[in-house]
């Protein structure tokens, strides 16, 4: 039992690894890409829009994006993005806003996709996976969403969910939201909530492994994110679940952050949004003689 | 058509996977009393009875594995001697394991529903269950001796219940040994072997209880030279097929009206080959010791991959040397320094961002295609016995890993694949303990 213990100790202490933390922004990332709608019929045509943070950029730091397509791939098997299919009809000029550059395409879904689809397939519907290969001299990065394509019979079709954006809260008091942000103090910690319109979660059926038929509602998930230096206690809430936000204590010498969040209904439909929060400048103290 | 799983799901948790801090317990017991009773000079009697206690346990703050076996077995073993040059073994065995498992694991078993729902992180999946086997053979095995060689052939018939289905067993075994001269003798074997699958892959919530037996076919020749007194070496090539072998499987089946998802499947090949050469030093002027050596390859394949590919555990080159002095006043230092290939790996060579999931999905290289640096750890034990008329007792200081190697077990990643790390094994570990022998 001794042994076994201090097998439980050594291997506990030997393990601690210390990675980058997943919500701190450093470098060029899709931090969402959205299908609109995210449910289509073959014929349709589905914007997707992606939305880069790329810290760092002035503006004069132009991100070079292409857009790809997989169809009918082993549905055990996800879309590699591969240069070969990457489509030539479309090389993006993004534009900007404070640090988050956008960039869309227009995907049409092709009217063969069901072409050498199985019967389950051509019943329940398939992924179209459209992916973004995208470069800022500094770095490339790939990004993946899938489109669901269900037969037009199969109505009616998911929607993405509407995010109006997030409450800051001090002590449990609202001090502002993603339109008006006031400036805030560092190393202080601020409660993040975000804001959504409850009735743009639908209801769906859905039949288990025990052949019970259920009715389900999309259960919102939102995953944060924000530039570097910041701290949250977490990157994924869910629900009306909040998080807790701490500015930097020096480092931030642009007296800003960013915060992004992208909601999830959890069949496809996202939304996103981004603010910028402006902090107090830094104080140092220096000794006199 | 439907999807179902009669087993039904417990309730999920949500939580989020915290590799930052995780914990791994192994434990073993086994107690083995033998009794031979020589009933004449040309009948023997053997009684073997083995208790096995064994667990297994992986935690981390929110996930957690353990599983727990109870072995509980006898063997009756009869040995006639019919003539000079003809011995005749028969004997039966039974064994009886009581296997436990739990285990909390971030696991999404999709919907059959197009499009599955998905969320962030895969919900947190409490998975139990428990399985019992019997194991109960019987066997008989001849040894012939005509001037230098001694045939042995054998045949074992076994009958393996679990999950409430009987499963036979015929196992056909040929042993030959041919004495070239009174130092060298030559060898082969083969023979044909049956397991039950392992047990997690049938008894856990999300196991296939319809497995069948594994299969292999063994098959290896070689020679013993016996050098000089003290000191002998033994070379064994091999080569083993496997069949039937139990893997995770995306598979479904048609019952009625119902498709179930088998999780598991008897569709796993496998072959193996190699070399091992053991050169030991027998128990001679208070010095015992060996130094073994197998260079060997192992492989799979499954219907869906298209080649070959290395299994988990091979190890190319696996070096043991082993040494063991007994000093005055019944002091006994050993030492065990070990050098083993790394296990093969699958490279990644990039990840995607996945915005369904808002993860990141790795992109893999050829399948094990890499390997884990070596691994090389020096053992060193020293024992202090207190011999009395009818035991002995033993006190001893066990030094595992003494130069505290840093040996990679496996490799853990950033949540963008970005950064790796090894996690690696225990650290310099004195352990003090005694022990009796009777």
């Amino acid at each position: 039992m001794r042994f076994c213990l201090l097998l439980i100790c050594f291997a506990a202490y030997s393990c601690s690894p210390s990675f980058a933390n997943p919500y701190e922004v450093k470098d060029l990332r899709v931090v969402a890409m959205i299908a609109e709608p995210p449910e289509a019929a073959p014929g349709d045509s589905v914007t997707m829009t992606v939305y880069y943070a790329d810290p760092g950029n002035s503006g004069t730091r132009i991100v070079d994006s292409r857009f790809g397509t997989c169809h009918n791939e082993d549905p055990n098997e996800d879309c590699v993005p591969n240069l070969e299919t990457i489509l030539s009809d479309h090389a993006a000029v993004t534009t900007r806003i404070d640090d988050i550059l956008t960039d869309t395409y227009r995907y049409v879904v092709p009217n063969n996709i069901f072409d050498g689809a199985s019967l389950i397939e051509q019943f329940y519907g398939v992924y179209a996976d459209v992916f973004v290969h995208a470069n800022n001299s500094i770095r490339t990065i790939d990004a993946l969403k899938r489109v669901v394509v269900t037969p037009a019979k199969v109505q009616p079709k998911n929607k993405n969910p509407r995010l109006l954006g997030f409450d800051i809260l001090y002590q449990d008091i609202k001090i502002g939201d993603e339109t008006f942000l006031p400036a805030l103090n560092r190393a202080t910690a601020y409660t993040l909530k975000p804001r959504y319109d409850a009735s743009s979660l639908e209801a769906y059926q859905i039949i288990d492994y025990n052949q019970q038929v259920h009715i389900l509602k999309e259960e919102p998930s939102f995953i944060w994110s924000c530039s570097e230096h910041c701290t949250l206690d977490r990157n994924t809430s869910y629900n009306n679940e909040t998080i807790t936000l701490t500015p930097p204590l020096t480092e931030n010498t642009d007296n800003a952050l960013t915060v992004h969040v992208v909601m999830r209904d959890g069949r496809g439909g996202e939304a996103f949004v981004a603010a910028r929060v402006v902090l107090l400048p830094e104080v140092k103290v220096s000794a006199t003689q | 058509m439907i999807v179902s799983n009669s087993r039904k799901l417990p309730a999920k948790k949500t939580s989020t996977f915290n590799p930052s801090s995780f914990s791994l317990s192994l434990f073993f017991h086994s107690l083995q009393p033998s009794w031979t009773w020589k009933i004449t000079p040309h009948l023997t009697h053997t009684l073997t009875f083995s208790l096995t206690y064994r667990s297994n346990a992986a935690n981390t703050p929110d996930i957690f594995f353990n599983e727990n076996e109870w072995q509980i077995g006898g063997r009756e073993e009869l040995k006639l001697k019919i003539s000079q040059n003809f011995t005749l073994l028969m004997g039966t065995d039974a064994h009886e394991i009581l296997y436990t498992g739990a285990a909390r694991v971030p696991f999404f078993l999709p919907y059959p529903q197009f499009p599955s729902p998905q969320q962030p992180f895969p919900p947190l999946r409490d998975l139990k269950g428990q399985e019992s086997v019997l194991d109960w053979g019987v066997y008989v095995e001849g040894d012939y001796r005509w001037q230098k060689l001694r045939l042995i052939p054998g045949l074992r018939l076994e009958e393996i219940t679990y999950a409430g289905r009987m499963h036979q067993s015929l196992q056909p075994r040929f042993t030959a040994r041919y004495d070239l001269n009174s130092h060298i003798a030559l060898k082969a074997a083969t023979g044909i072997y049956q397991k039950y699958p392992p047990l997690q892959n049938i008894a856990l919530t999300i196991g296939n209880p319809d497995l069948g037996l594994e299969n292999a076919w063994q098959t290896s020749v070689g020679f013993e030279w016996q050098i000089t007194q003290a000191l002998s070496l033994d070379t064994t090539g091999f080569y083993n097929y496997l069949w039937d072998q139990s893997s995770p499987s995306t598979a479904t089946r048609l019952i009625g009206k119902t498709l179930q998802p088998l999780y598991f499947e008897n569709n796993q090949r496998g072959r193996i080959v190699g070399l091992e050469v053991w050169l030991r030093h027998h128990p001679y002027k208070n010095f015992f010791g060996w130094i073994a050596y197998t260079l060997s390859r192992s492989e799979r394949i499954n219907p869906t991959t298209p080649t070959w590919f290395l299994f988990s555990q091979d190890q190319t080159h696996i070096l043991t040397l082993i040494a063991s002095y007994i000093f005055p006043y019944n002091i006994q230092l050993g030492a065990r320094f070990r050098v083993v290939s790394g296990n093969p790996t699958t490279p990644i060579r990039g990840a995607v961002y996945d915005s369904d999931t808002g993860s990141y999905l790795p992109l893999n290289g050829a399948v094990r295609s890499a390997r884990l640096p070596l691994f090389h750890q020096l053992d060193l034990r020293i024992d202090k016995f207190w011999v009395f008329n009818r035991w002995r007792f033993s006190l001893y200081l066990d030094i595992q890993n003494v130069y505290n190697q840093k040996n990679p077990e496996f490799i853990t990643q950033s949540y963008d694949f970005s950064q790796s790390q090894y996690f690696t094994g225990l650290p310099i570990l004195p352990v003090i303990g005694i022990g009796g022998e009777f």
